[in-house]
């Protein structure tokens, strides 16, 4: 049997390395080694107030940082037992969406590589990169940065754009639409794309998925008592896995699959279980999200208040799920003395995905094995801070 | 006049892409001007042996030979070293990192690149706009340096915040209350209260970006050479 290694992945988002064995060209077994540091989120925020965990969390990764802010905000609260009001809640939906569509983008731009033909895709990242600064800007104004929004805090939102910001950006929105209608026609026409693109299309692989919400994420939908992880090392035997600076995850001991097509078979009427399906799933959630920020836009009322009142922190524990980007985010807090934070658990969907990557490849081509490894958008820098659960 | 475009290195180290992001998002208005070699877009290894620039994000993981060995043969690649965001030129967040964390509890010792390597220009930022590295850029390939001496300074310090903004700028009396500082930071932890900056300190994650963005702190450190 032969061994392919990729000694550093190329456009994923970190760092890692990739084995795969091969007989006849054929892949037989995967190993996805994530190598970044761990630099240790959860130890971090140990003993700060759980402001400063909203921030620090935020910095975990800089693709999907809205996504951990409200997963983390959604915990605290309900470790303090309060609730966002009305315009809170939809704000803060409306920044992960947009979050949403920039990680896609991002992913889009880096998978170009395997699925699309090389005189063709200069076209689709400028696209590409013409819509990841249009929806930035939205993530600018509403939550005040482009990266790690400022504005998403507990109880709702730290600062509110003014009215006439409101109007500006849904004025803008037909814009937005249309640059996104002109790079989803690219991504989805059939002539430019690879060989690569075509195998996948033909590779039907059914899997148990774990998704808790559409838009949002619920945490009634998840049980967190039957969420378990270990690390990489524990899992797969190998002398190359010890390397591993990653945990990897199952629900109710079984490993499942997270993220856009997840996310599209539970809860939409989406069948395309290909692994090309997954590229269309994508493509998919990132124009309902679009289309949902809209809809946020005009349901927001300003003389309404954006944050709740009266927040204090006192011991408590509590569960925050979210649907990130990668498929669903759950962080887990519990508070002590004084309201600082006692413990903090983060299972990024990453987590999930790693073991369901490795079991995808078996099969296919060697070139399309790698491709399927960056069309599961592995983060390794949120996977690499991670620690274990009990 | 026709110019060679320059070539420029990214390398990231334990960062969280926020600084890639910023990089890729500024290419586009920079790509008559310079080539770069991001992981995001090639296939595979680097390119080219040697570089113009090298683009360095993220921290640098002392606990891990193989990141101090790889910075030190970037160094080597490449003529001028550009530490990027707040990880890499002040330490930041990862500042607050403390180890004791699984799978890799002993990862516990994070500095920015200039505790392990010389760097020629840091620009500190969390993430730092893509318009920091447009105008970075535009003075680097014109030679000005006056303009690049508050990043040539910088590249010097191994550690700023809001605390030292307090210390160094408004109980001293300098400060004018013109707002900078509240504007430019990236978690909302400095407020003008009665026009004078105070810090919410459970927000303030060490990237000092309220200094570099002061106007009395930055002709500060540019005048004298070293922070006070």
């Amino acid at each position: 049997m032969g061994e392919v290694t990729f000694d550093k992945v190329c456009r994923i988002a970190g760092e890692a390395k990739l084995i795969l064995y091969e007989e006849d060209e054929v892949v037989q077994d995967a190993l996805f080694i994530a190598t970044a540091p761990v630099r240790g989120f959860e130890k971090m925020v140990v003993g700060k107030n759980p402001l400063f965990a909203v921030e620090a969390v935020m910095r975990i990764c800089g693709l999907c940082h809205a996504s951990h802010g409200i997963a983390a905000s959604e915990a605290i609260e309900h470790a303090i037992g309060v609730t966002p009001p009305r315009n809170g809640r939809l704000m803060r939906e409306a920044l992960g969406l947009i979050n949403r569509a920039q990680s896609h983008a991002l992913l889009f731009l880096m998978v170009a590589g395997d699925l699309i033909k090389e005189e063709k895709r200069n076209d689709v990242l400028f696209k590409l990169m013409d819509f990841h600064a249009k929806i930035s800007d939205y993530l600018l104004k509403l939550g005040g940065a482009a990266t790690h929004p400022p504005n998403l805090t507990i109880g709702g939102m730290l600062s509110v754009p003014k009215w006439s910001v409101f109007n500006n950006l849904k004025a803008r929105f037909k814009d937005l639409t249309a640059s996104w209608e002109a790079t989803e026609e690219l991504l989805i026409d059939e002539d430019i794309q690879t060989e690569i693109a075509d195998e996948l299309r033909g590779a039907k692989r059914p899997f148990k998925y774990l998704a808790s919400g559409f838009f949002y994420g619920d945490r009634y939908n998840i049980e967190w008592d039957k969420v378990s992880s270990v690390p990489y090392y524990e899992f797969r035997k190998e002398e190359a896995a010890r390397e591993s600076t990653t945990l990897v995850s199952f629900y109710n001991g079984e490993k499942v699959e997270t993220g856009p097509r997840a996310r599209m078979i539970t809860y939409r009427e989406f069948r395309d279980e290909s692994l090309y399906g997954l590229h269309l799933a994508r493509i998919e959630d990132t124009r309902l999200a679009i289309q949902r920020l809209g809809e946020i836009l005009d349901e927001i009322r300003m003389e309404e208040p954006f944050r709740a009142g009266d927040i204090t922190f006192r011991p408590g524990k509590g569960v925050g799920v979210y649907e990130a980007p990668r498929g669903t985010l759950i962080h887990y807090v519990e508070l002590g003395e004084e309201g600082r934070v006692l413990k903090s658990r983060i299972v990024v969907p990453t987590m999930f995905n790693i073991p369901v990557m490795e079991e995808m490849a078996k099969g296919l081509s060697v070139k399309a094995a790698e491709a399927v490894m960056r069309l599961y958008d592995p983060c390794i820098p949120c996977t690499t801070h991670v620690v274990r659960l009990r | 006049m026709l110019m060679e475009k320059l070539k420029v290195l990214h390398v990231d180290f334990a960062g969280c892409e926020g600084c890639n992001v910023s990089i890729i998002r500024a290419y586009p208005k920079l790509m008559n001007e310079i080539e770069l070699d991001i992981s995001y877009l090639r296939d595979g290894p680097p390119k080219y042996d040697e570089y113009d620039v090298a683009l360095i994000t993220g921290g640098a993981c002392m606990n891990e030979p193989r990141i101090l060995e790889e910075l030190r043969e970037i160094r080597e690649k490449a003529k001028v070293i550009v530490a990027f965001g707040s990880c890499a030129s002040l330490g930041g967040i990862l500042r607050f990192a403390r180890g004791g964390q699984e799978p890799r509890p002993d990862h516990r010792n994070f500095q920015p690149i200039n505790s392990v390597i010389p760097v020629d220009y840091s620009i500190p930022g969390c993430p730092p706009t893509p318009q920091m590295l447009q105008s970075f850029f535009k003075f680097f390939m014109a030679g000005n340096e006056s303009r690049l001496r508050l990043f040539k300074v910088t590249a010097g310090l191994k550690k700023l915040s809001g605390f030292d903004l307090i210390d160094d700028i408004v109980l001293t009396g300098l400060c004018i209350g013109c707002g900078a500082c509240e504007l430019s930071c990236p978690t909302g932890a400095i407020r003008l209260v009665e026009k004078r900056p105070t810090i919410i300190q459970e927000r303030c994650i060490r990237c000092g970006t309220c200094y570099i963005r002061c106007p009395r702190a930055s002709q500060l450190i540019c005048l004298g050479g070293e922070k006070p």
